[in-house]
């Protein structure tokens, strides 16, 4: 072996060593992640939102559902006024006096909760129904994806309004059964677009030589599914997730404000919106700007990490 | 492509039959009508003759079968609050939502397109940039919240345009009323009109920057250019005509979307369409309504989607009716 000979395979394993470092794929899509300033942006909003809606009852002012430390008397304070307590309400109050800085953190809590919830079962539903479709194919594939196709074409918020019409309860409905429904609703209306995205992204890996292999090993066909395809479909995934998630709790929103969503008991932010809806003629903005705002934060900065990642996790797009 | 239409025509009808099953059983079986319609003081018999003159009595496949045979021949069913047959009082309130729709959807397409083709010329340019950082926070709003916010501003605080209703100078025009022919009635749909298409604008100028952005890099812009044909001349003839498929399907598509969330304007603004007329429905449980309601929006999404395909063959000459999956 030559000098120059060994001095470049050196150099190799050094950048073999250096590419190695740099090139695990989760580093890589970090690092091409950060490479855009508003991405990093939503990052930290989804973060900071997560943060608040953990710790929230740890930080909120005053606890706005605890009837005896809320006064009527504090009802539509302007921004900044002290509330009867001492307490200064710096986003004002609403129109049952709770301090808005405080039901903000709760509502923020439900729509994240309800938003993710119905995320994460609908993308359990999904999944598995899109990967039976993608790997049986035939018939199975055929009766799925018709119902899939089918609700498809139909938009999400009509479905929902539907579902929520015809099961519609009764004012003495608890709480807790009014949140149950809303996130079957979300779970219906999101469903399919799991499926969907799976099974598009199943149909072209199980053609792939991995696939082959496992099945010639005589591996079951839940080994196969779970520990083979399932892994290497999983990007699309996260970005359809991610998306859903946002329009989720928009839809949560909206539905809310609708008057067919959480109960008064649950408010979400939605809630807090459309009880504020009532004084927006009388110029008091504050109920429905805030809560509005802390949403638009929220949704905007998934909908910001979802746009990235869009980007990032394209096979397509990668250098 | 007779055939295709003819075939197109049987399956709309069969997701019809479908729905009208899904929908029909769901509003039967969940919800009392009765608890309602029925006055507090109302005694055992009376309750009964209700109940019977309703038809509420009958088991399932009788009522459904008696729905199906009535909404063959046009009716679907009296309001249990109007008292009125429901299919002409949801059509009569259809031209108002239409009105808003379209309103919607033109804002969509005059301000999207552009603003698409710009970003999808120059990709890198901080404009373009900015265009979709703003398309991300159209996406990202909350209709109903912007609505309030649009009330807020330009009706509370500013008072130029009216939060509510479609105004009162309605004139007819072949027999449809629209409120679009008087300075009064533009002021009246503006406000809704924004609030509905900042979504659909959005969804627009991505699509036009992403078929821009595939079109220039095409061998006949390449060759357009070559020519020396003047860029106005390779943008407006050669660009916009690509793009348009692709948008046209979409906007075809998502007009059903905007008759469907009109629900969200036409509550805020108090907008006398079928949106409002949904909700109030919903909330007072009158289930003939809800169900002409949605038998009337299916069928408008079968038609959109038939619509949609034959617009495809004809903006692009490459696409064959046939080859399209029915």
């Amino acid at each position: 072996m030559t000098a120059i000979q060994e001095e470049a395979a050196v150099e190799t394993t050094v950048a073999t060593k250096k590419d190695a470092a740099v090139q695990s794929p989760f580093r890589r899509i970090l690092s091409d992640y950060m490479e855009s300033p508003v991405a990093v942006i939503g990052a930290i909003g989804v973060i900071l939102v997560i943060f608040v809606a953990v710790i929230g009852p740890f930080i909120a002012p005053t606890d706005p559902y605890d009837l005896a430390s809320v006064s009527f008397m504090d009802n539509l304070l302007a921004p900044g006024e002290a509330m009867a307590n001492g307490t200064v309400a710096w986003l004002g109050t609403d129109g049952a006096g709770r301090d808005l800085v405080s039901a903000m953190i709760y509502g923020l809590r439900i729509s994240l909760g309800v938003g993710v919830g119905s995320g994460v079962i609908a993308l359990l539903i999904g999944c598995t129904l899109g990967m039976i479709a993608a790997y049986f194919g035939g018939r199975t594939d055929m009766i799925i994806m018709r119902v899939v196709d089918m609700q498809l074409s139909f938009p999400a918020i009509l479905v929902a309004l539907i579902l929520l019409a015809v099961v519609k309860g009764g004012p003495n409905e608890p709480g807790y059964f009014a949140v149950f429904k809303i996130i079957a609703a979300l779970v219906v209306v999101q469903w399919a677009y799991y499926a969907r995205t799976i099974r598009g992204s199943a149909l072209v890996e199980r053609r792939k030589e991995y696939v082959e292999a496992a099945n010639c090993l005589a591996l079951s066909n839940t080994r196969v599914v779970f520990r083979h395809l399932l892994p290497n479909c999983i990007a699309p995934i996260i970005v359809v997730g991610t998306m859903q998630t946002a329009h989720a709790i928009s839809l949560e929103a909206t539905l809310s404000f609708l008057g067919l969503g959480l109960p008064q008991t649950e408010p979400s932010l939605g809630k807090l919106i459309s009880n504020g809806f009532d004084y927006v003629m009388s110029g008091k903005y504050w109920i429905t700007v805030f809560p509005g705002l802390a949403l638009l934060m929220m949704i905007m900065s998934i909908n910001l990490v979802g746009d990235r990642l869009r980007d990032v996790l394209n096979p397509r797009l990668q250098k | 492509m007779t055939v295709f239409i003819i075939r197109r025509l049987m399956q709309a009808a069969l997701v019809v039959l479908v729905m009208s099953f899904l929908v029909f059983s769901g509003v039967f079986l969940v919800g009392d009508p009765t608890e309602i319609l029925v006055a507090d003081d109302a005694d055992q018999a009376e309750r009964a003759a209700i109940i019977e003159s309703l038809g509420l009595d009958k088991p399932f496949h009788v009522q459904y079968l008696r729905f199906l045979t009535k909404a063959a021949q046009g009716n679907l069913g009296d309001s249990f609050v109007f008292n009125e047959p429901a299919l002409p009082l949801i059509l009569d309130r259809l031209p108002a939502t239409m009105e808003l729709a379209v309103a919607a959807l033109l804002i969509a397409v005059v301000f999207g397109i552009p603003l698409g083709v710009i970003a999808g010329l120059k990709p890198e340019a901080a404009y373009s940039k900015v265009i979709m950082s703003g398309s991300i926070l159209g996406f990202s709003l909350p209709t109903f919240w912007v609505g309030i916010m649009l009330i807020l501003l330009f009706s509370v605080q500013l008072g130029w345009l009216p939060s509510t209703g479609r105004g009162d100078e309605i004139t007819y025009v072949l027999g449809f009323p629209t409120s679009l022919l008087t300075l009064d009635g533009w002021s009246h749909v503006l406000l809704p009109a924004v609030n509905l298409a900042l979504f659909k604008l959005s969804a627009v100028t991505r699509l036009s920057r992403a078929g821009t952005r595939e079109v220039v890099h095409q061998d006949y812009v390449k060759f357009a250019r070559a020519k020396g044909l003047t860029d106005q001349r390779v943008i407006f003839v050669h660009v916009l005509k690509n793009i348009l498929i692709p948008v046209v399907t979409v906007l075809g598509l998502e007009f059903g979307g905007l008759v469907a969330f009109s629900v969200v304007t036409e509550t805020i603004f108090a907008w006398p369409g079928i949106g409002k007329l949904l909700i109030d429905s919903i909330g007072l449980l009158d289930r003939p309504v809800i169900v002409a309601y949605l038998m009337i929006i299916v069928l408008l999404f079968v038609f959109l989607n038939l619509l949609v395909d034959i617009c495809y063959s004809l903006l692009d000459p490459r696409v064959r009716l046939q080859d399209i999956k029915a």
